[in-house]
């Protein structure tokens, strides 16, 4: 094997690759990339068992091979070369890196020891602009549960009906639905994709533009963006039916500003409780206040203008779980649909996407 | 590991506390043997009435067989719980670090402060006991010495009215010849088991194989050695909520092998500890079950969840979980359950959580409020229908100030 290719080039794929080697594993051939080589090209992948990434790069290929090599003392010895073009070449059974300032030899791993990365032989399943894919994980992706006692629910659920995809996460008091009518399927998908994978997807998409092609088959899924491949493993068992629990009779209307809801309560939640961040929200004529205290912090108490008539309503909220849901929604007033203190709220934007559909649920605190 | 041995720690014990308060508050019952409780148990008793051998825990029935004089008062919690937090209020007085162990006991580490004091810790014990005589009408016992087990001795010694100060040296000689009983955590079960291997005193007890103590008796084994020689980890540490559980415990008269029965037991216990956070305005999210079978092995399981809880069912399912894993078969004599990792929050409702059963346990927590303990109860608990041993089940007296 022999090729040379331009560092930066290297530095980019190496950078993407590595964000996903485990610092610590009971499987050592798992700190370690894979080396392929192609016409004029090489692919670089890794895989923590969870996900794989696989990403390319244009280079002149002398000559083609495999290598399995330790990621990290690579990348950090790519990092400080000054040179445009490195060369690379196996020799006696190492791995030589040859630069203006001298050489570098590395052992080389067993070829077959690397763990398979998946391959996807079906079409994708569907195609979308990228930064929109990434616009709707960044919605959705923050709401999962950390409870391993219910795996089901620790990661976002993707399923396509007809032609609308639906992207869903919970975290058991709050939920998220988003729709997107405007992708054409060649199939079935369902998969619940843990936010790592998802988040790695974000990682090493935010550069990039272009189309993402979403592949899907048995127990993993797969993104392709230009030159760049992540496959993950998805999580198995049956996500809860969260249909019925979209509340139908919540008869309470509020509409309020966005940005000054959202700054009242980032306010609020200074002074509320570490452990759940319970500000009390009273909903009354075109009024609502928000009021915190705890006693070792302080308190606080604010009104904000909505629309809203009928009668008065207190309700407890987390603040901080309040906000990261209002932070999210892009129009500039929202509509928040409440039944009583105990029950689920709805909230939704005012002004509808053209691309997509979105709505949230947040399950009050039990006031005393 | 920090020394617990070489302190100066105080048990401050007020005798026969709700006896007392019933006393000093009705004044023709003094000098009279009292029992406080209800119709079925004796709770507590007056040292008039102790003298007779009656003993809480006795069924009142067979209390006023051996002292037919005994006056039976029905019980007030409400009345005890806020003359102890007067009483626990002057601690500090003494020492910042304080432990609130019951109602009517307290540990104090005056250790850091007993140069504010002559260095003469019995002065500061009788400068306590004067101030609570004082102020109150009760006496309390007070016993001093190195560490919180042989403080809890000294203050059963010292009882009633007394100060008693044990210190290090004499530590061997008093519990050479001591018979295991009298050490806290030793009850008559454990003594009889211990009789049965041949240990009658704690020095015996001391002497005896720490690896046999601990295949009979698994963890408690090791600790059962400690404090047969005098030595105790525990220190004086405040209750704050982070390191606080609430819990209740039953010793199941007899012992019971039919789990289906114990389950009832342990949702029992689980509704109680439920009550009691909720009554609190704390949430949890620590469950840890306490078996202890015939044999006197004890072990406890924990299961850690991620949501806060403060349901007697939610408690419950966990518990279950728990209790479903142990071995099945051996008689079991006493269920405990608690809740820790508390904090003072409102809970969070979960998704698709019957708010039906919210509402419904709101007014059921309002009536046994309102109504006292167990106003309204599962019928499935007349199915263990004995007192359980907390301080909330005196019978109950309808207040009709409606």
């Amino acid at each position: 094997m022999k090729f040379k290719v331009e560092k930066d080039e290297l530095l980019k794929v190496l950078q993407k690759v590595t964000g996903i080697v485990p610092q610590r594993t009971s499987f050592e051939i798992l700190t370690s990339i894979f080396i392929h080589t192609l016409e004029n090209k090489i692919e670089i992948s890794s895989t923590d068992l969870d996900m794989a990434i696989t990403s390319s790069c244009n280079a002149n290929v002398i000559q083609k091979g495999d290598v399995v090599i330790n990621a990290r003392r690579f990348h950090m010895f790519i990092k400080e070369v000054f040179d445009n073009e490195i060369e690379i070449e196996i020799i006696d059974k190492e791995f030589v890196i040859k630069t203006s300032n001298g050489n570098c030899k590395m052992p080389i791993s067993e070829v077959g020891k690397f763990p398979q990365i998946p391959e996807f032989k079906k079409p994708p399943i569907f195609k979308m602009e990228s930064s929109k894919f990434i616009d709707y994980i960044d919605r959705t992706s923050f709401i999962v549960s950390k409870d391993e006692m219910k795996p089901s629910i620790t990661g976002v659920y993707f399923y396509i009906e007809d032609t609308e995809l639906f992207i869903i996460a919970t975290d058991g008091h709050r939920l998220v639905e988003l729709r997107e009518n405007k992708i054409s399927p060649t199939g079935d998908f369902n998969a619940i994709i843990p936010p790592k994978s998802l988040n790695h997807l974000k990682r090493i998409t935010e550069e990039s533009s272009g189309e993402i092609e979403v592949y899907f088959e048995s127990n993993s899924v797969g993104f392709r963006i230009n030159n760049d491949f992540i496959s993950s493993k998805i999580i198995s068992g049956e996500f809860p039916k969260y249909k019925e629990i979209i509340p139908k009779d919540n008869d309470k209307l509020v509409l309020v500003k966005k940005d000054e809801f959202l700054s009242g309560i980032r306010r609020s939640s200074i002074f509320s409780s570490p452990s759940n961040h319970e500000v009390k929200f009273i909903f009354s004529d075109n009024m609502v206040n928000l009021i915190a205290n705890t006693p070792e912090i302080g308190s606080t108490e604010e009104k904000i203008e909505i629309e809203y008539t009928g009668e008065t309503l207190p309700i407890g909220f987390n603040a901080r779980e309040f906000s990261e849901v209002l932070q999210r929604i892009s129009s500039e007033q929202i509509i928040l649909k409440l039944k009583n203190e105990l029950s689920a709220a709805l909230i939704v934007p005012e002004t509808k996407s053209e691309d997509f559909n979105i709505l949230y649920i947040m399950m009050p605190l039990r006031l005393e | 590991m920090k020394d617990c041995n070489n302190k100066i720690i105080m048990l401050m014990d007020m005798d026969a506390f709700f006896a007392s308060c019933e006393q000093q508050e009705k004044p023709f019952l003094r000098g009279k043997p009292i029992a406080v409780g209800g119709k079925n148990v004796v709770a507590a008793c007056s040292y008039e009435a102790k003298k007779y051998g009656v003993k809480s825990g006795m069924s009142t029935f067979e209390a006023l067989k051996i002292c037919p004089d005994l006056i039976v008062v029905p019980g007030d919690m409400e009345k005890y719980a806020s003359t102890s937090r007067e009483i626990m209020r002057m601690l500090p007085d003494y020492t910042p670090e304080i432990e609130i162990f019951s109602i009517d006991e307290a540990f104090l580490d005056i250790t850091g402060t007993i140069k504010f004091w002559n260095n003469d810790p019995v002065f500061l014990a009788e400068h306590l006991r004067r101030r609570i005589r004082k102020r109150f009408g009760i006496t309390a016992s007070i016993g001093i010495s190195y560490n919180k087990l042989i403080a809890k001795l000294a203050a059963s010694m010292a009882k009633p009215d007394g100060v008693k100060y044990i210190e290090k040296k004499d530590t061997h000689e008093i519990l050479e010849n001591l018979p295991v009983d009298e050490l806290s955590g030793i009850g008559r079960k454990l003594k009889i088991k211990l009789n049965e291997l041949g240990i009658a005193t704690c020095g015996e007890l001391g002497k005896f194989p720490v690896k046999i103590l601990k295949r009979l008796f698994g963890q408690y084994g090791m600790i059962l050695h400690y404090m047969a020689i005098g030595e105790d980890r525990g220190e004086v540490k405040e209750l704050t909520p982070k390191n606080r559980s609430i819990g209740h415990s039953r010793t199941i008269p007899g012992g019971i092998r039919d789990y289906n029965i114990a389950r009832i037991y342990l949702l029992r216990l689980c509704e109680m500890v439920g009550r009691r956070v909720r009554k609190a305005g704390f949430v949890g999210r620590t469950v840890t079950l306490t078996i202890r079978y015939d044999d006197f092995f004890t072990f406890s399981k924990q299961k850690s969840l991620y949501d806060y809880i403060d349901v007697g069912e939610d408690i419950y399912k966990e518990a279950l979980y728990l209790f479903n894993r142990i071995e099945t078969g051996k008689s079991i004599r006493l269920v405990g359950i608690s809740l820790s990792g508390l904090v003072k929050a409102s809970r969070q409702i979960t998704i698709g959580e019957n708010t039906d059963n919210i509402r419904f346990l709101h007014a059921l927590d309002s009536v046994n409020n309102r109504y006292g303990e167990d106003t309204i109860k599962r019928a499935s608990f007349s199915l263990i229908d004995v007192p359980v041993k907390s301080i909330s089940n005196f019978e109950k007296h309808l207040d009709l100030k409606l």
